[in-house]
């Protein structure tokens, strides 16, 4: 009887002290991103001035962020990181709330053409390219081309980390083959497949290298790997000899957007902290901590020449003449490509 | 035929019998078990394949319906919007399938199928490759979408994989959202399809072995072979009549036989699953081959019950019958071939034993009978003496013998005179009479004692003829004795025979060969001796000769020394001479050796004893020669102690002749008892030689003498080889040392160490000594030198009668005596 009541009086303790604790941190926001995508300044700055938490949960591709919502049916989170592809897709899923603008005046400084691929309902983050990342005494050619990793020398057995996402690991094994990356075609997605299995060897996982000291990049487990552009610095910090290289049958051009998500309970202060990291001055600390292109003008003003100048983050013309952006898919490519992503992987 | 095959024919049979019945009830049995064995192995198999299978199909029907109520598969049925269904659900649709495939590996293919047979959504296992997009015009889609029920499972022919699967979907339906869901119809909206491969039975189907030959398989209801252990009959037809059959007789639950390509067949069947029959397959050959390897087993059991009972039997037959009864007739082989000297044992008390005992007393009296007649083969009937036949075998052994040991041995021949003339007067019956007494006379007179031998003698007599008889007298100590033992013969018939109260005189004519000289085998012996006998008669009948005519003349004069011997003791002709000997030291006379002499009255001439000993020994005369001279030299001794002669010995001279044929011992102590003389008046002499060879028996006698008192001297001493250690056995008091070494003092240096010695060690042995031959008085001078005691010789007195001697030992006149002594001697 003395447990008893003693255990009843400990759960009362504990709905107690969880209200006085949600009480106090009542201001508290939580963001579904990828890691290492935030400057840490910026964060403090904004949680500072608003007197608030930033959270932080993290995906390693695409497919995850979509996986959990999926799971969350977009609950849970208040601001999301997605791409331009994935927007009007979320948008459609009713995931994404509509943002009040005229309280957002640091938007004017994001270039219209950025903004036309985020669409109304987010705003864009940064952009860059996919590339292949390697370490450049490990292997005997340089590689430059999508199909240097699809058909690798054979040291590279094992070696190899290929992005885990439909979109972007399809899209690669198009561009390799000379296809779109965008193909709805059945052929072209069938001898992509082919390309894809037969690498399957060489693979030691499908995922995003870690870009912290850990990485399997910098210990030498693996020697190649699938990478966006600018998460390369983070990488060389730890391990100088890493070669980024933009594939010579061109690659994709994303777009990373911040959105609010519909079931925040926190719609304006997500909206400010979008706001807060788009003032020029952000903008800009973001741009160096992350080392991808901005999308902010004003920002650009504010950045080093040689940042603008670093065709890692900046790529060649020639470059992006040859890449893609994402594009709608068709229905039947979209299964096609999901069974072979799932093929593929599993 | 033998007993023993005979035993094994009567035992043989009844084994193979008793077998052969025990044999074929377990055969009947056990194969009966067998069979009910191999129908209870079937039924289980098909029991347990069934009832596993029902619940692994009942398994994969709710983990279906499981699948079936995920939120994300409710969320991607109702995406109506294709970029939100394709890319942002069916990646996770597509994950959930995979991680249901994950726990369910058998579950090759998850699929999402729309309701117009559209593959929506599908995960398949490995890389099998998806043959057609749309489902909508197979089979079993078709069924999925007739039926009311929302459920489907069957067996399909999955043309991805080219493998027979089960394929288990349920159709998925939603109300339209939005409506209100009290009113909503629910619309079918896809199905979830699970493809399921038959591993699972395919592996118990696999291990379920029905017997050596017996499998199970599966048809489905086409009479497809949809699974078999044998890979190449996979896809093959059944008979449609056989699966017909099978398919009537499976919903009985029932086991039948048919005949399948010739084979006959056992068969049992059920449908394990909607289309699909599970079928187990034993050939009939599998009882059959049991049945033989059992029918192997069991013979070969049999076999060994049969030869192990057999043997145990024989054994124990062996045991109690036969091997008596072999015994027996070993027995009577034994008896046959003329050999009696055997015992029949016999343990058991049973009728066997009963008759080996009987045997055992046929075989006795046997004997008896036998003994009879080998007595009666080889001896002659009427006197019971051995028979010419054993007679010859006797003789063949003697030469053998003799030559062996290197012996003599004489062959008489002896045929009776004028026995003619006995029967052709008297009648035969007369004759045998003689016969019969002559040969009773032969065997009283000659026993193996009375024959003078070297030790080993023994006496054959035999008949051999009408009235001839051969006699081998062996281990003879010279041809003498024969003569002496012929003589005996030829004095024992002198005796008239009485043969019906008529006195009969007969003669004995004997012929005598010796061997080896007179022949060395038994033919030319019997033939000298017959010869011998011959010439006896020639020689006037009733006498003996040798074969040899030397030895003729020899034993002539034998007989007549014999002759003389005998009339000396009966005219007491004997005399008895005296040769004094004296104390060394004090050369005074203390005592004679008396010596016998032989009056010759013929010849009117003295016999010196080296002249008749012989014949004395050879004939036993000396026994009576010897106790004479005993008795006179007492009587004697008294005389002249009665004349006042004090302290003197006299000795005399005993053949061992006398120790082995009487008592010497009573003979001297009668004697001295009858002269009331004490024992040390008197001293024996005995030569070397006579006691070199003596056994325990002459020491006891002389030890017995000694204590008479009587002294006993060993005479000619030297000339013998023994040692005188060896004569300490004898009670020896005296020695008398030979008069050849005597001589020989001064005369060689050894002669005179050799005198030193023997004094000497007499002295040690603590033997007086006295020296014989003495003649010189440098050998006086020289012995008493060395302390001999006693000294003999003429010149101290030849050989004198009693009278001459009995002055010699009175006192007065002993000092003197040397001189007179010494002028007589020489």
């Amino acid at each position: 009887m003395e447990r008893f009541c003693f255990n009843i009086f400990f759960i009362i303790f504990l709905f107690y002290a969880h209200a006085v604790a949600a009480s106090d941190r009542s201001k508290e926001l939580l963001l579904l991103t990828w890691s290492e995508y935030t400057s840490p300044e910026v964060v403090s700055a904004f949680e500072k001035q608003f007197n608030v938490k930033v959270n932080f949960q993290y995906y390693e591709t695409d497919h995850d962020r979509t996986s959990i919502l999926v799971n969350s049916n977009g609950r849970g989170f208040d601001l999301l990181l997605i791409n331009s592809i994935d927007a009007p897709i979320y948008q459609k899923n009713a995931w994404l709330a509509e943002l009040n603008l005229k309280q957002m005046h640091n938007i004017k400084h994001v270039n219209q053409r950025w903004r036309d691929k985020c669409g109304p309902f987010s705003v864009p983050y940064f952009w860059g390219t996919m590339g292949i990342v390697y370490r450049t005494k490990d292997v005997k050619q340089p590689i430059d081309s999508w199909m240097d990793l699809f058909e690798p020398e054979d040291s590279l057995k094992n070696k190899i980390v290929m992005v885990r996402d439909q979109r972007d690991l399809l899209g690669a094994a198009l561009k390799a083959l000379g296809f779109s990356f965008n193909s709805n075609d059945r052929d072209q997605l069938q001898q992509a497949e082919e390309l894809l299995r037969r690498q399957k060897p060489f693979v030691k996982e499908y995922s995003y290298p870690m870009l912290s000291k850990d990485s399997a990049l910098i210990s030498g487990k693996v020697v190649a790997a699938m990478l966006y552009s600018g998460d390369v610095y983070l990488l060389r910090e730890q391990y100088d000899h890493l070669t980024y290289v933009v594939p010579v049958e061109g690659t994709v051009l994303w777009t990373d957007c911040l959105a609010v998500a519909q079931h925040s309970k926190q719609k304006e202060l997500a909206m400010q902290f979008i706001n807060f990291i788009n003032s020029p001055d952000m903008a800009a600390i973001q741009a160096q901590f992350v080392s991808y292109a901005t999308p902010n003008k004003a920002a650009e003003k504010l950045l080093p020449k040689a940042f603008l100048a670093d065709p890692v983050i900046y790529p060649l013309k020639a470059l992006i003449d040859l890449s893609e952006e994402y594009m709608k898919l068709s229905p039947e490519a979209l299964r096609q490509r999901n069974a072979i992503y799932v093929a593929i992987t599993q | 035929m033998r007993l023993k095959r005979k035993v094994i024919l009567l035992v043989l049979p009844l084994q193979v019998v008793v077998f052969l019945i025990v044999g074929f009830i377990a055969f009947q049995i056990l194969s009966q078990a067998y069979e009910q064995k191999l129908l209870g192995t079937m039924h289980s198999v098909i029991k347990q394949i069934s009832f596993n299978t029902k619940t692994y199909v009942d398994a994969i029907s709710s983990n279906l319906t499981l699948f079936s109520g995920s939120e994300r598969i409710k969320r991607y049925a109702l995406a109506t919007d294709d970029d939100i269904r394709y890319s942002l659900l069916q990646p996770s649709l597509l994950k959930l399938f995979s991680s249901y495939q994950v726990a369910y590996p058998e579950y090759y293919e998850i699929r999402y199928l729309l309701m117009d047979g559209y593959e929506d959504a599908r995960i398949s296992s490995g890389s099998i490759l998806n043959r057609y997009k749309s489902e909508k015009h197979t089979d079993y889609f078709k069924e999925m979408q007739s039926q009311e029920n929302k459920r489907y499972s069957g067996l399909v022919f999955n043309e991805d994989t080219n493998e027979y699967a089960f394929i288990f979907s349920i159709r998925i339906d939603f109300k339209k959202p939005g409506v209100d869901p009290v009113s909503a119809d629910m619309v079918p909206r896809g199905f979830l399809v699970l493809t399921v491969d038959l591993q699972y039975i395919k592996q118990q189907i696999d291990n379920s072995k029905i017997g050596e030959s017996g499998f199970s398989f599966l048809v489905n209801k086409q009479g497809n072979i949809v699974y078999h252990p044998d890979q190449e009959k996979i896809g093959l037809n059944l008979s449609s009549s056989l699966f017909y059959e099978i398919q009537k007789k499976t919903s009985v639950g029932e086991y039948f036989f048919s005949k399948v390509d010739g084979d006959l067949i056992l068969l049992m069947g059920k449908e394990i699953f909607p289309g699909l029959y599970l079928i187990s397959w034993l050939p009939e050959t599998e009882f059959s081959a049991a049945s033989d390897k059992l029918g192997l087993a069991i013979v070969l059991g049999i076999f060994l019950g049969i030869v192990v009972t057999t043997g145990f039997l024989y054994e124990f037959l062996q045991k109690i019958i036969i091997e008596p009864i072999s015994r027996l007739k070993d027995a009577a082989e034994m008896i046959t071939q003329g050999r009696l000297d055997f015992m029949i044992e016999s343990v058991s008390r049973d009728e066997i034993g009963e008759l080996s005992e009987r045997f055992s007393e046929m075989t006795d009296s046997l004997r008896a009978s036998n003994d009879e007649v080998k007595f009666l083969a080889y001896n002659d009937p009427l006197t019971g003496l051995p028979n010419r036949a054993l007679f010859t075998e006797h003789l063949r052994r003697s030469v053998v013998s003799a030559k062996r040991y290197n012996m003599l041995f004489s062959l008489f021949f002896l045929d009776l005179d004028n026995f003619k003339q006995v029967n052709d007067n008297l009648g035969h019956h007369a004759g045998d009479e003689l016969i019969c007494q002559f040969a009773n006379r032969l065997r009283k007179i000659l026993r193996p004692d009375d024959v003078v031998s070297r030790g080993h003698a023994s006496v054959q007599i035999a008949r051999i003829g009408g009235d001839e008889f051969n006699i081998i007298l062996t281990d003879i100590k010279d041809e003498y004795s024969s003569a002496v033992v012929a003589q005996r013969i030829l004095k024992s018939v002198s005796v008239p025979f009485n043969i019906d109260s008529q006195e009969i005189y007969v003669g004995v004519s004997i012929g005598i060969t010796v061997f080896p000289n007179d022949g060395d085998t038994p033919e030319i012996l019997l033939r000298n001796s017959d010869l011998a006998m011959y010439h006896a008669k020639e020689r006037g009948k009733n006498n003996f000769q040798f074969y040899c005519h030397e030895l003729n003349s020899k034993a002539k004069m034998h007989l007549v020394m014999e002759r003389k011997l005998r009339k000396g003791l009966q005219n007491r002709t004997f005399t008895l001479l005296y040769q004094p000997f004296v104390d060394a030291k004090t050369e005074r006379v203390v005592g004679a050796e008396a010596l016998l002499r032989l009056y010759d009255a013929e010849e009117d001439c003295i016999v010196s004893p080296q002249d008749f000993v012989g014949v004395a020994e050879d004939t036993g005369l000396i026994v009576e020669i010897g106790a004479w001279v005993v008795s006179e030299a007492c009587r004697q001794l008294k005389e002249w102690t009665r004349l006042g002669v004090k302290d003197i010995k006299v000795s005399v001279n005993v053949s061992s002749v006398q120790f082995k044929k009487q008592e010497m011992y009573s003979l001297i102590k009668d004697i001295l008892a009858f002269n009331d003389l004490p024992g040390d008046f008197l001293e024996i002499e005995l030569t070397e030689s006579s006691i070199l060879d003596g056994d325990e028996i002459v020491v006891l006698e002389l030890t017995r003498i000694k204590e008479l008192g009587v002294g006993i001297s060993l005479d000619d001493f030297g000339t013998g080889y023994s040692s005188l250690t060896y004569l300490k056995r004898f009670p020896i008091s005296k020695l008398k040392i030979d008069r050849s070494f005597v001589e020989d003092i001064h005369k060689t240096e050894d002669g005179t160490a050799i005198i030193n010695a023997m004094i000497a060690t007499s002295h040690s042995l603590k033997l007086e000594v006295t020296a014989e031959g003495v003649e010189t008085l440098q050998q006086k001078q020289y012995l008493q030198d060395q302390n001999c005691d006693f000294l003999q010789g003429y010149l101290f007195g030849k050989p004198l009668s009693a009278d001459e001697v009995y002055k010699l030992f009175l006192p007065e006149l002993s000092s003197m005596s040397v001189p007179n002594l010494k002028s007589l001697g020489s």
